[in-house]
Formats: C-alpha cells, structure tokens, sequence
C-alpha cells in the first residue's frame, strides 16, 4: 500500500514542478495526465473535466475537497475549517490547493 | 433630503490565508492604496478616490470570510441614538475603542440575526492621499489595476434574513429598494440602501450563517469592467462570472475571487434610490434575470460558493 505522501509548503515556497504525473479518479478508468505546477483542479478545468467541483479555486469556499487515495503531493494553504489538521492527515484535500509530486489516486467526495 | 443617519458602508474587514498573496490582488490588480500596516499585521487599504483612511481591511487568518462590515453614521449623537435602539430591541452591543484602527473613532458593534458582525462609527481620519480639493485632479497618481473608485457594498449570506432586515430596516434608517420573493411570499434576497445607491448591503437566504458572498467595488463605467477583465485574465485571477449586468439594481458586473477564495466584484452604473420609490419585486420564475440579465439563468457557482 503505497499510501499518500503529503509535502506541506508554503504558496511562494514554489516547490512545484513541471514535470507531468497521472491522476486516477477512483471508479472511472480515464488517467489523466497532470503536470506538477498546476493544481489539480486548474488542469481538470483546462482539460474540460468536471468530476471535480469548481468553486473560488483559492482553497477558501471548500467546494473542491477530494481525497488523495495514494501518491505525493503539496498543497498550498487551505482554509483550516474546511479541511481539518486530522482530515490532511487522512489525505484531505482541497482540489484547488493540490499539486502532484508523483501519480495520484483520488476519490471523490459528496460535499 | 439630505442624507442623515447611517451615511454608507465605510469599511470591509476580510480575512486572507496569506497577505503576500492578498496584497498583489487588492493592490496591484484591484487597484487599492496600501496606507498602513498595524502591529498586529493588518493591512489597512482604500481606493484611490475615497476621502477616508482606510476602506479594505486585510486580516491573515487560516480561514476566509468576513470579520465584519462597517458603516460610517453621520455624527457621535447618531452613534449614541442607534446604541440605545439596539439595546432596546434586545441586541448586545460591544464597545471597540478608538484606534482598535487606526484613524478610526469608537465603534459600537452588533451581531445581526443572519450571524454577521456589523461596526457603527461616526470619526474617521482623512487620509492624506485622499482625492485632490484644491483645483482638484481627477487623481494625484494615475489610478492602477482595476482602478477602483471606492468600496461599495457587500453581499451576504444567511438564514435569518427577515431578523436582519428589522434590525436595518427598523433601527439604522435603511430601505429595501429591490428583493426576490418566493410566492409565499418568503424573501429570498433583499437589496438594502441607506441613502441614494441601489444598495449598500444584500442579503441572501442561505442555511450557513455570517457567510460572505462577495465585496464589491465601483468602477468608472462599462469600459472599466472590460478592462477589469482583460486583467483578471492575464494575472490568472480566478473569475466566476460576467462581464454581464445585473436586473436587480441594473449594474454591470464581473465576479472573481480573490487568492483566499473571497468573492470580489468591480460593477458600475446601477440606479440612484430616493425616499419614497416604491421597492421593485423579482418573483422566482424571473430570478435567473434578476441576477444576471443577460444569461438569465444562475449558476451553481455564483449561487453556493461562498466564504
Ligand atoms: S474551489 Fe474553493 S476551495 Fe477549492
Ligand atoms: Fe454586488
């Protein structure tokens, strides 16, 4: 079990990198591919995909929130009533606030 | 009429996630004056055509949202004639001394019915990089970004719509110009003014309490939200909807968010309200052109994000 592997950083800290990863949406088959300087949500959306909720895209309204199954990522900062201390560390995320380090599992979630 | 009571929203206190981020959307893009910074880290901005010291608020905060909206009432007798009102009407007032702002007189502040904090105060400094008097200038510098004129008002989330509306209705002087109304009659959005703007406070029917749906700022014309969105655009700011223009009030408009998720507005034009004008009444079948005329529909976004 790979589990998530989650890097926290700060927003200007710009650990982000270019290179491309894959995310797997738990119960449907497409990969899709995400550079790692994006967040996921801004790729979704420039890639015309909707599983994902699209709210403020600042990780403050909350509308985006997934859960990473498996895989590294960093995510910038998130408003803390949205996702707890305890939810992060069970792989909690906003969508907006997420950039992959490496193939991701996520599961979506009914808000 | 002269214009007495409660004058117009003075200042907007929001949070931010992070304020390196905040300063480039409330600075650079929207086009504010940074005029101080507390030591406590609060970054006090206006626009550049508003007389007094600050309009925006930014606090660093690990949530968004609003801390509370201000309105400015016309002198101290005022501020003492709404404390007693309140009281009253059995609403709790605090006391926030002068200078908790800087500039900034005492503060009387209340919690309406829909979980929002609202701030009275009658003093505030000038600024000194107010707008020209003197064979004044359109401006001392060449207004920047968006180039908003002033803070205008705020949109508001929450279930006790009818509590709040009394509270503003009934106690501080103001006029529901326009509203949306289920055919039973329950109010699902109300436009409130205190003086000759289309609005100056609106509240929407939400089952969250003290959400913020949006800040707003006025800009110079339909132009400005052309150019407004030309940079929201180029700087990636994320954009939720428009340009479009608004039925209720009739003001042309462009929604994004700021980097912590809060909605802002920069929207011109809109009517002007005089004491006496009957209250304009959308129904539901007609509420997708109430709020944006030329879409005619809502989107899920506009109608449930909010901070
Ligand atoms: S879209 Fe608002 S938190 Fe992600
Ligand atoms: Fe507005």
């Amino acid at each position: 079990m790979a589990g998530h592997k989650n890097i926290f950083f700060k927003k200007n800290m710009t650990r982000h990198t270019k290179k491309e990863f894959r995310i797997f949406i738990e119960g449907h088959d497409d990969q899709i591919p995400c550079p790692g300087d994006k967040s996921v949500l801004k790729n979704m959306e420039m890639r015309g995909l909707t599983h994902i909720a699209v709210g403020c895209r600042g990780g403050g309204c909350g509308v985006c929130k997934v859960r990473v199954i498996s895989g590294a990522y960093t995510i910038s900062k998130m408003a803390v009533g949205k996702v707890t201390k305890e939810e992060r560390k069970l792989g909690y995320a906003l969508a907006c606030c997420l950039y992959t380090r490496g193939d991701l599992k996520i599961r979506l979630i009914q808000i | 009429m002269a214009l007495t009571g409660v004058l117009r929203p003075g200042f907007a206190q929001v949070r931010v996630l992070s304020m390196e981020d905040a300063l480039v959307h409330y600075r650079d893009r929207i086009g504010l004056n940074v005029v101080s910074t507390g030591d406590d880290g609060r970054v006090y901005m206006k626009a550049y055509d508003e007389f007094d010291h600050h309009s925006i608020v930014l606090r660093e905060c690990d949530e968004a949202g609003l801390d509370m909206m201000a309105f400015k009432v016309e002198n101290e007798i005022a501020l003492k004639e709404y404390e007693e009102k309140l009281l009253k009407e059995g609403i709790a007032v605090d006391h926030i001394a002068i200078g908790e702002q800087p500039g900034v007189g005492r503060r009387i502040s209340f919690v309406a019915p829909t979980g929002h904090r609202f701030d009275l105060y009658a003093e505030m400094e000038l600024s000194t990089k107010g707008p020209l008097v003197k064979n004044p200038d359109l401006w001392r510098t060449e207004p920047k970004g968006m180039k908003a004129l002033r803070f205008d008002h705020c949109l508001l989330y929450g279930s006790d719509v009818d509590g709040t509306k009394k509270i503003f209705e009934d106690i501080l002087g103001f006029t529901m110009t326009e509203c949306i109304k289920e055919e039973d009659g329950t109010l699902i959005a109300i436009f409130l003014s205190c003086g000759n703007k289309a609005h100056d406070l609106a509240l929407v029917r939400h089952e969250e309490d003290n959400k913020l749906h949006h800040v707003s700022f006025l800009v110079e014309d339909w132009t400005s939200i052309r150019d407004a969105a030309d940079i929201i655009t180029r700087y990636d700011i994320s954009r939720d909807i428009g340009p479009t223009r608004h039925g209720i009030t009739r003001g042309q408009t462009i929604y994004f968010f700021d980097p912590s998720g809060n909605r802002n507005e920069v929207f011109s034009g809109g009517y002007s309200f005089y004491p006496g004008d009957p209250t304009r009444v959308w129904e539901m079948p007609n509420v997708g052109k109430a709020i944006f005329y030329y879409e005619q529909q809502l989107n899920d976004r506009f109608m449930n994000v909010v901070t």
